[in-house]
């Protein structure tokens, strides 16, 4: 009834002469009562002025009344609409709990032949499948040729991080294993008081690389590998700086840097001569928005530069930033689903 | 009575057919009627959902613009001159690269990605001509569903690699001096031998570069900043100074290892150049003697009028057999003295090496000598096969370039897409509704 009660109201005319005269009464009501003089009394009533008055007032009325009521229609209807879309897009991610894998594609003519890297990040101590059974048979098909840990393989607070060991174990049967620490890996040493992770990730066969560099050979190919740990702040002191001064000018092999927190690159290392940035941390931004990128970063808060994808550094080097394959919070992902990192180092 | 009352009125005595066109006609009124904002909302939250994941979430194609820039591609061709087919890109060699790439072998075969694969030429900039080559393609990827974890970006970009390198090592590899290597010319332990091996080495690598540099004047390697040119003249300038040096050094001190060897060995090049020098004085008197029996009237000087396509009028000279035949007289005599040079050349090296033969000293320092131009040549040679490579890398880049992938779905399509599926979802919505007024009105209810 309500909704017949509107469409005859809004062409304002007395289609239906029950609502204007509803109306109209409220209007008379609601003024206070003019005493008319007593010669007009006597004089025929002039009846069509003052009600027409009012009436065209009542519509306006209405009118304004009706723009309000559709204002606020409009604002509940696009706030459904969003909580639809974001339940949508997380039922989407939630949906499809594994991750997906993203190619890069680099080249560098100092090689002779395609190098492979394999890149993970921010794992969180997550499992893809039974021992992450998943992630190393979907490694193993890729075939790399080197495999490197981007940092946050664990969780600061997890009580034992073995399967993430023996994951490590199983890396390096299908290629050497390089990595940088991430700060959880920090936070678990330096306050949860575990002296003996480097030993152990080392024991796992990955070679952890702290400020420090290592030339792989591959085929007839080299790569130097520089880990960079820490964040900006730490930069000078930790001895990141320095590493990054010795590193001889021999550009006859491809040079990549690795480190946990992408802001290091815009801020710290893109004076510095090398061909590939690898970091993570960012977990994509958590809600990845459509031509924008990543909503939220820690180090760089609401839209930062780096959150997700790959990106031109200053030096024109490369910076690929891996969304990571696990969270650490409770915070849901959003268009933003786990990824595993390939880069392929072309020759050509 | 409006419209809608007449479509509900139910009418006892209509037959079952007449009764199920009339509950259709009901239940569509009831629709319109009572719940059309519901579903007009319902219908534009479901188009949207639908368009944020064909666009957003589960972009199912992407595509990628293919650019062919070598002076070949307007003629259809490869670098190499064969002909070029672009759906060699659906080639079993580079779908099964690209699912060794992808890591899905075993899980996609190459009939199911070639399903995936479209490709078409893109017309743009073709002034019309129905013979037009396009060099420019479009490539087009569908994901079939079947490998959610990989984007169809993803696999585009591979399956790009894989024709990249399939075409590179098909097409564009050249197949030269520097590829090959140097020819292995160490035939003999003579120092003459050795000495001529070497002037031929640092003549393959002056030619090479002499090419190079026709092919891309301008050309720079970006890391040691070298041009084609500088090679060329490097190997002049071994060949000028270092190795005819050590030749007159060898030939002047009469040096050798085996002096009977090298003497039999220089007697035998001497036959072998009398020989030749015996045939080009008989073909330079043979000619000698066509011309003195030319027939005179046929001497004249014929010139010839032609008219090119811009009109412009020239006049050739046309020659006559005489002039054929003076030409090869000429050529003949000058390779004759040639080799009467070399044949008094390698008599005087043979007796000198008999009678007069070099040193142990002098020996040992021609060692030295060929040992030091033996290293200039390789340095040079690797300092060529390095620019080469870096050459053969820019240029291979430059032949094929890919613009994109993008998603490939246009708004447009997006939203074709996304309005099919709500009307797919409207159709078994307004279904159901039937349904349930049916079997509401099979249970004896009013409708």
């Amino acid at each position: 009834m309500r909704s017949r009660k509107n469409r005859t109201h809004e062409k304002g005319l007395p289609e239906s002469q029950d609502g204007i005269a509803a109306v109209i009464g409220e209007v008379e009501k609601a003024e206070p009562p003019v005493p008319e003089p007593e010669a007009e009394k006597a004089e025929p009533p002039v009846p069509e002025i003052a009600p027409d008055a009012a009436a065209a007032d009542a519509a306006k009325e209405i009118g304004e009344i009706k723009k309000r009521k559709w204002a606020g229609n409009l604002i509940r209807g696009l706030a459904v609409v969003i909580l639809c879309l974001a339940v949508f897009f997380c039922a989407g991610d939630m949906a499809s709990r594994h991750y997906q894998i993203t190619f890069y594609q680099e080249i560098c003519r100092f090689l002779t032949g395609n190098i492979r890297i394999v890149f993970i990040s921010d794992l969180h101590s997550r499992e893809y499948g039974q021992g992450n059974a998943d992630l190393l048979a979907d490694i193993a098909a890729l075939s790399p040729d080197l495999i490197l840990l981007g940092g946050d393989m664990i969780n600061w607070n997890d009580t034992d991080y073995e399967p993430v060991l023996e994951t490590c174990r199983a890396l390096t049967k299908l290629a050497p294993v390089y990595g940088v620490p991430g700060n959880h890996e920090s936070e678990r040493i330096y306050n949860a008081g575990d002296q003996d992770l480097y030993a152990r990730f080392e024991n796992a066969g990955v070679t952890m690389l702290r400020n420090e560099s290592k030339i792989v050979r591959i085929g007839d190919n080299s790569v130097q590998l520089i880990g960079i740990t820490g964040t900006e702040d730490g930069f000078e002191r930790n001895g990141a700086q320095e590493c990054m001064t010795q590193i001889p000018a021999n550009r006859n092999m491809y040079r990549v840097v690795l480190a946990h927190v992408p802001v290091l690159f815009k801020e710290k290392l893109a004076s510095y001569s090398y061909d590939l940035g690898l970091a993570g941390h960012a977990h994509g931004g958590v809600i990845q928005i459509p031509r924008i990128g990543g909503l939220y970063s820690a180090e760089e808060g609401f839209l930062p530069a780096y959150s997700r994808g790959e990106y031109e550094l200053r030096n024109g080097a490369s910076l690929i930033v891996g969304g990571g394959l696990g969270d650490a919070g409770w915070l849901p992902r959003i268009n933003n689903r786990p990824e595993l990192l390939v880069i392929d180092v072309n020759w050509c | 009575m409006n419209l809608t009352d007449r479509l509900i009125v139910h009418d006892d005595q209509m037959t079952e057919e007449q009764h199920q066109r009339s509950l259709f006609r009901k239940t569509l009124a009831f629709m319109t009627k009572k719940w059309w904002r519901t579903l007009f909302l319902l219908l534009i939250l479901m188009g949207i959902f639908f368009v944020a994941d064909v666009v957003i979430v589960n972009p199912r194609s992407a595509t990628v613009i293919m650019t062919l820039n070598y002076e070949q591609a307007s003629d259809g061709l490869t670098p190499n001159a064969t002909r070029f087919n672009m759906y060699e890109i659906k080639t079993e060699p580079v779908l099964q690269a690209t699912i060794r790439y992808a890591g899905l072998e075993g899980r996609l075969t190459t009939d199911e990605l070639s399903g995936c694969i479209l490709v078409e030429a893109r017309h743009e900039g073709s002034s019309g001509d129905e013979n037009f080559i396009s060099t420019s393609y479009r490539i087009e990827f569908r994901n079939p569903g079947t490998i959610p974890e990989r984007s169809a970006k993803s696999m585009l970009l591979l399956l790009c690699k894989a024709y990249r390198e399939y075409f590179y090592e098909n097409y564009a590899v050249s197949k030269t001096t520097a590829g090959r290597g140097l020819d292995d010319l160490d035939i003999s332990t003579e120092y003459l031998s050795r000495v001529d091996a070497f002037a031929l080495k640092i003549g393959q690598i002056e030619r090479y570069a002499e090419e190079r540099m026709n092919e891309s004047g301008d050309y720079r390697d970006p890391t040691s900043g070298l041009a084609f040119s500088d090679i060329r003249i490097r190997a002049q300038n071994l060949r000028i100074f270092d190795s005819n040096n050590l030749q007159s050094y060898v030939i002047y001190n009469a040096l050798s290892e085996d002096a009977d060897i090298l003497r039999d060995q220089l007697l035998y090049r001497k036959r072998m150049a009398k020989i030749n020098y015996d045939k080009k004085l008989a073909s330079y008197g043979v000619n000698n003697e066509g011309i003195d029996i030319y027939d005179k009237a046929m001497t004249s000087i014929y010139m010839i009028p032609t008219i090119n396509d811009k009109s412009q009028i020239s006049i050739y000279m046309a020659m006559t057999g005489m002039d054929k035949m003076v030409e090869k007289a000429d050529e003949d005599l000058i390779e004759a003295i040639e080799l009467f040079k070399k044949m008094e050349s390698d008599q005087t090296i043979a007796d000198a090496v008999v009678s007069r033969p070099g040193s142990k000293e002098q020996q040992a320092k021609v060692e030295e000598l060929l040992e030091r131009l033996d290293k200039k040549i390789n340095v040079l040679f690797a300092d060529l096969v390095t620019m080469d490579q870096a050459y053969e890398s820019t240029h291979v880049q430059r032949y094929m370039m890919f613009n994109g992938p993008w998603s490939a779905h246009t708004l447009r399509a997006a939203l074709i897409e996304a309005a099919l599926m709500t009307l797919a979802v409207a159709v078994i919505g307004f279904g159901v509704i039937y349904l349930v007024l049916k079997s509401k009105e099979s249970d004896g209810q009013h409708v």
